[in-house]
């Protein structure tokens, strides 16, 4: 793998609560090369989205982030406000999940994407308009020399979220963090906006970082998966060796739940039973032992003691968090 | 464009109506009021042939529904009353006679008006800073000192009576230090620094009374708004936290402050009345009052009409301006 160009190095982030604080990451690593797709999956509060926000430095006073994030080998973790806020938008920009909720109701797109460049280049209105343009067409906006006048409620979702990518673009970030950006969309948008957020990849080089829980889309685009439940690192490896190879019972479950074309249909999906531990709630053992179905096959230890991640035959740094030694395929 | 003509059209076609629906309650209530203003007019000793008279000169014999319809005629095309030397004229827009005044209602509205907008606008844009910075200072100090501050005074505000702030200031600034006018009216156009002299202090006793609703509206709404998904996309973008709070937050905030804005300031523009007693000026509150004192239904009459003329008009540029701020609210 190329040298990669965002690091994040045992990154834990802790929310302060009034009821005591509540740990949302708890140590995880990943890394992303120029033009590298990785993807982080899991179930809803499993801390893909608070991975995202530390890295950007998003999160609320009340969370402490520790562990390293390094852009180009830069720490970014514990910079000043104002370093941070040349970064942000300018070597690491994000797409939201809800376009329309994410752009702001009262300025036009073109606006926003305007601001977006001047916020990090020293121009004129003028000049950073038709950057502005220039970048909604490059999108795929029809029109967008006129269509930069028109406010967020005037387009379609698929619409606004590529407005939404035109202005996480416009600065030719070195990393694109992706949070879920197809999900609040249409199968057929779907496809288009992730063929677009590849076709832009290919031409800047930028490394992505895609969010997500649809592992048809991961499986698509991805080139390394962060399988992450209970706000750790339960699998990672290669796209091939998460769905050829998988490792962790979590994998496996989330792949059973996908519904698939190529084989026979089962009546109904197959689903992995129980609901992910409320934050903090489990300190000793395996996060995922309640609900796994293997556990027999180890006895106490997925109790008492919290598997770490060991590697695991693949590609190369294919790794899993999970007591059970072989694939729980050929268990 | 096109969109926002048809707007005001249907808009001031609307409010023509409310107004003569108003007109017509308020002429009902005033003139069902067991008092007789011809009997004030005819002197003493009131002899029942003089008071005929009265009543006949002032049109007041006439049908109640046929006195409505006089007024009305009065605004499109003015009225006399009486005939040969004696009679009155009263020019349109002709909103009643006032025979204890003797001067056209719409004369003595003009002649205060400028007293009362004086008062109300310069309050007005005082308030309108002070509630709006102190809301943005409470939102962004949330549960801390700055912020309990505020909303100490906003509550100190809205709970004190403006007669008793009002004279407070006139006995601490006016009396006992000695810095300001205690009451009093320059026109502007006498002199605009002994004008704002005059005004200060019953500006700034409006202001401090009014800013409180202004103070917790924008502070709720800002702390609503800087939750919300575009500001944590502003900030993505790299966008400072000045920036973020005044560019991307303060524009939903003034959506909803603007139409209190409007509202409160057309509803001041009808008159302050207690403002007004207070500070001894002579504006539409004033006169209000002391016709009441007198009896002087017309002038009554007007002066409702007036304030509620104002409170329409008030509501229609909020709506307009509620389009331009809001790209969403379409006037289709």
């Amino acid at each position: 793998m190329a040298e990669p160009v965002l690091e994040v190095h045992d990154l834990k982030v802790t929310f302060r609560t009034e009821n005591g604080s509540v740990p949302a990451v708890d140590g995880i690593d990943f890394a992303v090369a120029p033009g590298q797709t990785l993807a982080i999956v899991g179930e809803s509060g499993s801390g893909k989205s608070v991975s995202s926000s530390a890295v950007m430095g998003l999160l609320p006073s009340n969370a402490d982030v520790t562990g390293e994030v390094l852009l180009d080998g830069r720490e970014l973790n514990g910079l000043p406000a104002d370093e941070l806020r040349k970064i942000r938008g300018n070597d690491i920009a994000m797409v939201f999940q809800d376009a329309l909720s994410a752009l702001n109701p009262y300025y036009s797109v073109g606006w926003q994407v305007a601001e977006a460049y001047r916020l990090h280049h020293d121009v004129s209105k003028k000049v950073a308009r038709r950057r502005a343009v220039e970048m909604l067409d490059k999108v795929g906006i029809p029109d967008a020399t006129r269509r930069a006048d028109s406010y967020p409620h005037e387009f379609s979702g698929g619409m606004r979220q590529r407005v939404v990518i035109a202005m996480a673009l416009v600065n030719d970030p070195r990393v694109l963090i992706a949070d879920e950006p197809t999900t609040a969309l249409d199968v057929t948008v779907q496809a288009q906006i992730m063929r677009q957020l590849d076709d832009v990849q290919d031409e800047f080089g930028t490394a992505l970082i895609l969010i997500s829980h649809d592992l048809g889309v991961v499986a698509e685009v991805a080139d390394d998966v962060l399988v992450m439940y209970a706000g750790r690192a339960a699998e990672r490896g290669t796209v091939r060796d998460l769905f050829f190879r998988a490792a962790h019972p979590y994998s496996l479950g989330l792949l059973g739940a996908m519904p698939r074309v190529d084989v026979p249909p089962k009546p109904r999906l197959t689903t992995i039973p129980g609901t992910p531990p409320a934050p903090g709630s489990i300190t000793t053992g395996c996060p995922f032992q309640p609900r796994c179905a293997y556990t027999h096959l180890v006895g106490e230890r997925c109790v008492t003691e919290r598997p770490e991640l060991t590697p695991r035959p693949g590609e190369g740094d294919h790794e899993a968090a999970c007591h059970l030694g072989r694939r729980p395929a050929d268990a | 464009m096109p969109d926002l003509v048809w707007f005001l059209i249907r808009r001031l076609f609307a409010a023509l109506l409310v107004m003569l629906a108003l007109s017509l309650a308020v002429y009902l209530i005033f003139y069902a009021i067991p008092a007789d203003p011809a009997h004030l007019a005819c002197g003493k000793p009131c002899t029942p042939d003089r008071l005929e008279q009265a009543r006949h000169f002032m049109q007041l014999d006439q049908s109640t529904l046929q006195q409505y319809l006089n007024f009305l005629k009065g605004i499109f095309a003015g009225r006399t009353f009486g005939d040969g030397a004696a009679a009155v004229h009263c020019n349109a827009p002709c909103f009643g006679y006032s025979f204890p005044l003797a001067r056209p209602v719409t004369t003595l509205i003009m002649d205060r008006l400028p007293i009362t907008a004086s008062i109300a606008l310069g309050a007005a844009v005082l308030w309108l800073l002070i509630g709006v910075s102190l809301g943005v200072i409470a939102a962004l100090n949330r549960g801390r000192l700055l912020d309990r501050l505020s909303v100490g005074v906003a509550l100190i505000g809205v709970s004190t009576p403006s007669f008793l702030l009002g004279l407070l200031a006139i006995l601490v600034f006016g009396f006992w230090l000695n810095m300001v006018p205690v009451n009093g009216y320059i026109p502007f156009t006498e002199s605009p620094v002994d004008w704002a002299w005059h005004l200060v202090t019953p500006w700034i006793v409006l202001a401090i009374l009014q800013a409180a609703s202004y103070i917790r509206l924008t502070r709720s709404q800002m702390l609503e708004e800087l939750n919300l998904d575009y500001i944590t996309t502003a900030r993505a973008k790299g966008a400072g936290e000045g920036r973020v709070v005044l560019i991307h937050g303060l524009r939903g905030v003034l959506v909803p402050v603007i139409t209190l804005f409007g509202l409160d300031l057309g509803g001041l523009l009808g008159g302050a009345i207690l403002t007004e007693k207070v500070f001894s000026m002579q504006g539409l509150g004033d006169l209000l009052i002391s016709a009441v004192g007198q009896l002087d239904v017309a002038v009554v009459v007007g002066v409702t009409l007036f304030s509620a003329f104002l409170i329409i008009l008030a509501n229609l540029v909020v709506d307009i301006v509620h389009g331009v701020l809001d790209p969403r609210v379409s006037h289709g």
